[in-house]
Parts: structure tokens; sequence; C-alpha cells
């Protein structure tokens, strides 16, 4: 599910995934993956004629999960990307 | 960082370099955990496009320096890709058809050496490439049929030629519906761990004690059971992993304020690679005793090791090149799924500058050959 929003100069989008539990098999890793939701944020606005500002934040409420049975525990992550037009 | 020049006439070049610098992470493989101490991943990338041509390169490589949790022990992988690719299309019959063509070609290195030059992860460096040709029709029928035929031929050098078709026909019901029907088969080959893996499994094994109650019967000859190795072994004759797939998909524009598709697809899934199992891999027989023995003690060999053994590890019995005994686990092909699925999507045009979408996808598979259905599971 998500929400976008294209306002002037800036543009925003928030969107939540939510995944059934299911079993996971890997080899000795074999057990139960627990449903989880988790919700990301887009965000680009203009600064002025030639520069642009991008940040992007995966897993926006830190929550403590797994998406693999074994795996490494979710945490919340971010990208910032600067853009300049020339 | 990444830098688009805009030409004339559409034409567009975008050059991007990076680098990725990881540690801590954790991933699976078919050897178990692995922790990444210490990863750098380069990479580059130029692309030219015209409205008919596109031109394609890219490169990256991968450092790293990771420990494997269930052993203990440091592996090392020097790895890098580059490929080119050159595309083109071109419309004829009056713009209602479209071809296009185009070939690639990926050259692939990987070394697993330590800083002592010794191999951590596979037995020897490697360096392979492979090369694609395809090609797409696509044709509109009648003003409501649209067909689309493509083929791609993989040419690789760890397997056979590949070639993978795909076709679909959309036909337009209404101005704002369409219902489509879609068919494609690919393919995904074993990786460098599956085909060349060569590390040990776990502590030698000490059968001397098996060898010291045999030992009336061996006049003197050694079976080298004091310290048999375990060892984890790719399989180069693994096949490709297949899939072929048919899907029916419908869109519709719902009074000019939403967007629905909904789709339904059923695939079967084919020649799964396995974990590592004993007794899977062709290059490795059931261990036999030395044919200078009587075929008498030979067989009392045999039967004292199936004895002793746990069949599993009986199963894993093999030799080396040079006769001595050794366990080995390997992978092999196995399996045939059918999964089928339903995806749909809503977007929704309120207002110009509010978007809200929601969309659903469920799968449901049929394990149809297995070794067992809990080694076979979407793990999705």
């Amino acid at each position: 599910m998500s929400l976008s929003y294209l306002g002037r100069g800036w543009r925003s989008s928030v969107k939540v995934r939510w995944v059934d539990d299911f079993r996971w098999s890997a080899g000795v890793f074999d057990g139960m993956v627990d449903s989880y939701a988790v919700a990301d944020l887009a965000l680009m606005v203009r600064l002025g004629r030639s520069f642009w500002l991008g940040a992007h934040v995966l897993n926006l409420r830190d929550d403590d999960h797994i998406e693999t049975f074994g795996g490494d525990r979710g945490q919340r992550r971010g990208l910032l990307t600067l853009g300049v037009t020339f | 960082m990444r830098l688009v020049k805009y030409f004339e006439r559409g034409r567009v070049l975008t050059l991007e370099a990076g680098n990725a610098s990881m540690e801590g992470q954790v991933f699976q493989t078919g050897i178990g955990r692995i922790r990444v101490l210490d990863s750098k991943r380069p990479y580059a990338r130029l692309n030219f496009n015209t409205g008919g041509f596109n031109l394609l390169a890219w490169w990256d490589k991968r450092d790293a320096e990771q420990r494997s949790l269930p052993a203990g022990g440091l592996l090392y992988v020097d790895a890098s890709k580059w490929e080119v690719e050159i595309q083109g299309n071109t419309r004829f019959a009056r713009e209602r058809g479209r071809v296009i063509g185009g070939a690639s070609y990926r050259g692939m290195e990987v070394d697993s050496a330590a800083p002592s030059g010794q191999q951590t992860i596979i037995a020897a460096p490697r360096s392979d490439h492979s090369a694609a040709a395809f090609a797409q029709l696509d044709y509109e029928i009648t003003p409501f049929l649209h067909g689309l035929m493509a083929v791609r031929v993989d040419d690789v050098s760890l397997i056979d030629r590949r070639v993978s078709p795909k076709a679909s026909l959309v036909n337009r019901l209404t101005r704002d519906q369409s219902l489509g029907l879609k068919f494609d088969r690919a393919f995904q080959p074993p990786n460098y761990l599956e085909r060349f893996l060569a590390i040990p499994a776990g502590r030698p094994v000490d059968l001397s004690a098996i060898e010291s109650a045999l030992a009336p019967l061996l006049g003197g000859a050694s079976l080298g059971f004091a310290s048999v190795p375990a060892l984890a072994l790719g399989n180069q004759q693994l096949d490709v992993e297949k899939v072929t797939s048919y899907e029916l998909g419908y869109t519709a524009v719902i009074g000019a304020r939403a967007l629905l598709g909904a789709s339904y697809f059923r695939s079967r899934l084919e020649d799964f690679v396995s974990e590592l199992r004993p007794g899977v891999n062709p290059a490795y027989a059931p261990y036999r005793p030395p044919a200078t023995l009587p075929v008498a003690v030979q067989q009392a060999i045999l039967a004292a090791l199936r004895q002793n053994l746990p069949p599993s590890v009986f199963l894993a019995m093999t030799k080396r090149s040079d006769g001595s005994p050794m366990f080995a686990h390997s992978y092999t092909n196995f399996g045939k799924v059918d999964t089928q699925g339903v995806e749909w999507e809503l977007v929704l045009y309120p207002h110009m500058d509010v978007r809200p979408a929601f969309a659903y996808a469920c799968l449901d598979y049929q394990v149809k050959e297995g070794v067992g259905a809990a080694e076979l599971l979407p793990n999705s």
C-alpha cells in the first residue's frame, strides 16, 4: 500500500509492505519467519534551479524483525542523494 | 556518482561509477552462514542511447574478507564481471510493427586465494564468459489485438547452449480494458559455489579403530583411515534450474480516476540445485577398498564400514584422486514444483497531486517430485 504526493518543487511517498508469516528452509536453517510490516519513506526536494536533494529511508519505524530464518535482523537504512543539473 | 549528458535529437549519455563498502552483514550460503568482515564493491556503467540504438557497458568487482560462522575459517573472494551489450530497434509496416535485436558478451573472473596464496572457497581461480543474442517482434495484428514474440539464445562456457522463448497476446476488450496472455521459459545457471566449491566440511574423521580391527586381513597394507578428510565439493555436471510460466492478465481504467491490474500465473520449476548431500556427485564414486586386496577382504572392509558408520556418513565416503579415502558432500539437481498465484494492484487518482496505491500478491505451490516437501519451500 502506498501514498504519493507530488507538490510544487518536491515529491514524497510512503509505502507500507505487509508479509504474512511463512516457513523458511535452507540447509540447517529451518523455521518460521513471523509476519512483519515495514514502512519506507521517499522524499525529493528541489533546491533552486540546479540542485535537488533526495532521501530514501527503508524500515522507517526501525521495526525489529527477520525476513529470512537465520539471516540478519531488519534495521532502518537511509540513502541520501544530491543531484546537480548544469 | 552519475553524470548524464543530453545531446541533440534525444541522444543521452550516462556515466556512472561508485564504490560500496560493507562490514558486519551476515548472509546464508550453501556452506552455512558467513559474516562479512570487510567488503568493497566498486562499479562503473556506461550507457549511450539514441532513439533506435542503445549501447550499455558495465563492470563490477567484489573484494571481500569473510568469516565462515560454522567452521570459523577466513574466506576470501576477489571476483569481477563485465558486460557489453548493443541493441537496436526499428519500426515497420507503417508503425504497426517493431523489431528489436541485440547481442551481449560477459566476462567473469573469480579467485578465492588467501594472502598466503592458498584457495579458501574454490579449488582454483576461474575465468569464464557468456555470449547472448536476442530478438523481439511486436506487431499490431488488428487494432484490438497486439502480439509479441521474443527469443534469447545464451552460449555460456559453463553450460550447454540455452534458448529462452517468450510470447504474448494482448486483446483490447474495450477502449479502457484489455486482456493479455503470456508465456515464457527461462533458466538460472548454478553459481560458482555450487560448481567449484572445495572447502573442509568438518574435522577429519579418525577411523583407525576400524583399520586396527581389520589389520589381520590387510597383510600390512594401509587403508589411510587414521585421518579421513571431510570435504564440501562443487558439482561441475550440474544442470540449470528451469522455469516455464503462463500468465493471464487484465487491466482496466475505471472512470479516469483509477487503474486496476490483476493477473493469475502458473509456473513449473524443475531441476533445483540441492543443499550439500552425500553420494550425489557422479565424480565421486562410492568408496572401494584398494583393488590390490583380495575381493573377500575388500568385502569385509566395506561390511565393517557399513556396520560402524551412520548411513549418511557411509554414503559420503569416496576416494580422492590419489586413492586415499575421503568424505564428500556435494550438490545435485532434483525436484519438480508447480506454483500458481494471483497479483493485483489498484492505483487511484483522486487529485492531480495525490496517488494512493494498493497491491496484493499470494503464492501457492505443489511439490510434484522431490526428496521431501520440507526441502522444497518457496521461502516467501
